[in-house]
């Protein structure tokens, strides 16, 4: 065994293992980067064949099989060509992809045809062999070779593919990957021209040495190798990162009572983070059908996640719910989902992604707010009716008088003895007819003084609302000596709202414009109540002969304890704000060109529901 | 039934309650009118009529105290009495300030109501004799002359027809003839009788 021998077998070897190395990586890995050390195994499997055909020319005795080594040795030198291509498309992403495919194509085509054409036209075909001695004594089979009309396609392929490693490095290095094109890009180049100028010279016998392609080739294994290694190196840099990142997302999930989960939709089966499982009671390994989920949603908020969750998969939309759940022996919890649609190939839906969040301690604190909101209505609206009370004692005693009329004068007329049947018939229709009229202004004032859980939108005609209204505040226009124009929409005006509210806004408007008009002479005031249609349902305008808002306040006006007043509370316009927008409309204000403010309640027909 | 005479006007902007009002001053054998605003009742020119006016306070356009104001311009004797659903110091000021009879809160008692009525129509009663009393006494004071008008006011200071000669600068005798043309034309036999009637003509004796 001379050094000829270990120098090739150890390079042979070297080979072999880097492509060992690389192929179990490239099993690891995915996307590009499992191509580009798919190809560096290929690349070193390639060079491994490479230097045990060269080994075995240098061995050879006969003519023949140097011959059959230096025509074998095409394809190893075209798996070699080919995987440099396929790797230096995959690492650096860059360049034209035409060239690699031309320079494999035609690599190709002279391997096909070395094996076809005549000997003499084949690559590299051996006129003759002799045995040479080199330093250290060693000896090896040199053959002298001709390069028929194939090395030339095979020739031109090589050169494209420099072209193209060049033109992939260039890029590269224009976008900053320096290192990369230098290492990869330059040593590829580096290895290609010198073997194939050192080949060059040996084809032409001017130098008497052994092929080595073997050697730079290793070299350049080596370079590629490190490369990536460097990668492989910064992957697990950035697992590393991605696995502290991950922590601390699940550390803020668990603040944050955040849970993941996932719902696969063809298995019907829930998967959940261990904060997710945890709010909804479930262990942490207990499997999850879609059942044992709504098992646990409390049966009033089930139907509308059902809804929600059924429109998110019809329409592929974002799933957004808020419902109550099971939590310990008979509580409720409040929580609220979010998730995503994700669609298979054929844009069927295959599984939705979210997170579920805690919200009990919120939706508490929300409900707490209400309440107190719902106290001020009521508050504000039993203090404006305080306001009132006078013409509103009005509204029944002018009834009850006439009631009381009409039973003294029947018992009078029947104990006269000069009883009319017909007139007493019609006393009695009367006095029922007034019963009736003082029973439901009663019945009007009772629920608004009542106090009520929760806001009941019912759909409605708005005109008959204002209607009964301004039969409420008759009196006190009357007192007040404020005139009344209704200019009502002919055709019903359906909104969708509470009553007792919308009464309460209107009565809010109504006393603050004959408020307004304290000041103005008799002959000056008066209210113009005007309703009409809008894009999104109806409005009502109250428009008044006052001295309007003035400016510097147009924008005080809605809030909470801001008054004109001597003696106002400052919460009535706050609060019918409030009420006009719990019902999904708007209350504004503005000042008419001839003078007075004009203030507008606009309700929405769907309740404000939104699409 | 009802001694006193005179129509009760019933003015009330409520339909119900004027028919009611109506219904039961008619049963206690009153005669009623009823008018369903200021105007409507103004635009009858009735205020020389005899009995009383129910009046409500608040109604559209013009109110009770307005249209009470009008009618103590217009010299209406008729007394008013207020009804009115709430208890409004300043407005039942106002009312009484401006002569109203009687200012009731509803709902009122047929007891309160038509005893204040009869009260009312009793005060019309006597106010219209009076003024027809008055009235005829003008009339016979028209019909004096100058100077037997100046011999009438001589005479009821109680002066003697020597002392009302030395006054006037006229001759005894002359005071005598027209004296006796005052008491004639006035329809009197007697000085005292003719003190009575100058007194309620409100006619100043001449000192």
């Amino acid at each position: 065994m001379n050094w000829i021998d270990f120098s090739w077998t150890s390079a042979i070897a070297a080979s072999f293992t880097l492509a060992l190395i690389h192929i179990q990586i490239a099993f690891h890995l995915f996307g590009r980067m499992r191509w580009a050390h798919t190809f560096f195994t290929l690349s070193a499997v390639a060079v491994g064949i490479t230097g045990m055909i060269e080994l075995y020319s240098l061995r050879a005795e006969t003519l023949d099989s140097f011959r059959t080594a230096m025509f074998h040795a095409q394809i190893s030198l075209w798996l070699m060509l080919v995987s440099l291509a396929g790797f230096t498309w995959f690492f650096f992403e860059r360049g034209r992809r035409w060239m690699p495919i031309l320079s494999v194509a035609m690599s190709t085509i002279s391997l096909v045809a070395n094996f076809v054409v005549p000997q003499e036209w084949q690559i590299r075909y051996a006129k003759g062999i002799e045995t040479v001695q080199t330093f250290g004594g060693a000896e090896f089979t040199f053959g002298h070779l001709v390069s028929g009309p194939v090395t030339l396609i095979g020739f031109l392929g090589t050169v494209i593919l420099i072209a193209f490693i060049v033109d992939s490095s260039v890029r590269a290095w224009r976008d900053g990957l320096r290192r990369r094109a230098i290492m990869v890009g330059g040593g590829i180049v580096f290895s290609l021209l010198v073997s194939r100028i050192y080949a060059l010279l040996i084809e032409v016998d001017m130098v008497q040495t052994p092929f080595f392609f073997v050697f730079p080739y290793l070299a350049l294994l080596v370079a590629m190798g490190s490369e990536l290694g460097v990668q492989i190196f910064q992957g697990a840099r950035l697992t590393e990162v991605l696995k502290e990142s991950e922590r601390q997302v699940a550390l803020a999930a668990e603040a944050a009572t955040l849970g993941f989960w996932r719902w696969d939709m063809r298995r019907n089966e829930l998967w959940a983070t261990p904060g997710a499982r945890a709010l909804f009671g479930f262990s942490s390994d207990e499997p999850l059908p879609f059942p044992k989920f709504e098992a646990q949603i409390h049966p009033d908020d089930l139907p509308a996640v059902r809804d929600r969750i059924a429109f998110s998969v019809a329409e592929r939309a974002d799933y957004e719910a808020e419902y109550r759940i099971r939590s310990g022996a008979d509580g409720w919890r409040w929580i609220a989902a979010r998730g995503r649609i994700e669609l298979d190939e054929k844009n069927n839906p295959l599984l939705m992604r979210g997170v579920v969040i805690d919200m009990n301690e919120k939706k508490h604190a929300q409900s707490q707010a209400d309440d107190m909101r719902r106290e001020l209505a009521h508050v504000s609206r039993a203090s404006i009716l305080g306001e009132l009370a006078g013409s509103l004692a009005h509204e029944i005693n002018q009834p009850l008088t006439a009631i009381l009329s009409n039973a003294q004068a029947a018992r009078r007329m029947l104990a006269g003895d000069r009883a009319d049947p017909q007139e007493i018939r019609e006393i009695i229709e009367d006095i029922i007819k007034d019963d009736k009229r003082a029973g439901e202004v009663i019945r009007r004032l009772r629920s608004m003084v009542q106090k009520k859980e929760i806001i009941t939108a019912e759909t409605m005609d708005l005109n008959d609302v204002v209607r009964e209204v301004m039969i409420l505040l008759n009196s006190e226009m009357l007192e007040r000596q404020v005139q009344v124009a209704m200019e009502m929409e002919p055709e019903r005006l359906m909104v969708q709202a509470g009553r007792v509210e919308v009464q309460q806004i209107l009565i809010n408007l109504v006393v603050n414009a004959m408020d307004a008009m304290r000041e103005q002479p008799r002959e000056h005031r008066r209210i113009v109540v005007r309703t009409g249609p809008t894009p999104a349902g109806a409005a009502v305008t109250v428009l008044d002969t006052g001295p309007g808002i003035p400016e510097p306040i147009r924008n005080e006006i809605f809030r909470p304890f801001f008054t004109t007043k001597s003696n106002g509370l400052g919460m009535g316009l706050a609060v019918s704000r409030y009420l006009a927008e719990a019902h999904g409309g708007t209350l504004s204000a503005c000042n008419r060109a001839d003078g007075g403010a004009s203030f507008t309640l606009a309700l929405p027909s769907d309740g404000g529901r939104k699409a | 039934m009802n001694a006193t005479s005179g129509v009760v006007h019933v003015i009330d902007d409520d339909a119900s309650l004027r028919r009611s009002l109506a219904r039961l001053l008619r049963a206690h054998g009153f005669v009623a009118e009823a008018f369903d605003s200021a105007g409507s009742f103004l635009s009858a020119g009735l205020e020389n009529r005899t009995g009383c006016i129910v009046l409500d306070l608040h109604m559209p356009a013009m109110d009770g105290l307005e249209l009470q104001e009008q009618l103590v311009q217009a010299r209406c004797r008729m007394p008013i009495l207020f009804l009115t659903a709430r208890g409004d110091v300043q407005k039942c000021a106002r009312a009484f300030k401006t002569g109203a009879f009687e200012f009731l809160v509803k709902p009122v008692d047929e007891v309160v109501l038509l005893d204040a009525i009869r009260k009312a129509l009793e005060q019309n009663r006597l106010a219209e004799e009076s003024h027809a009393l008055i009235a005829s006494i003008q009339v016979r004071m028209d019909q004096l002359t100058d100077r037997e008008r100046e011999v009438m006011r001589h005479l009821i200071t109680g002066a003697l027809n020597k002392q009302i000669g030395g006054d006037l600068d006229i001759a005894e005798k002359t005071v005598k003839v027209h004296r006796a043309r005052v008491l004639a034309k006035m329809g009197v036999t007697s000085v005292a009788e003719l003190v009575r009637l100058c007194t309620a003509a409100g006619v100043e004796p001449r000192h």
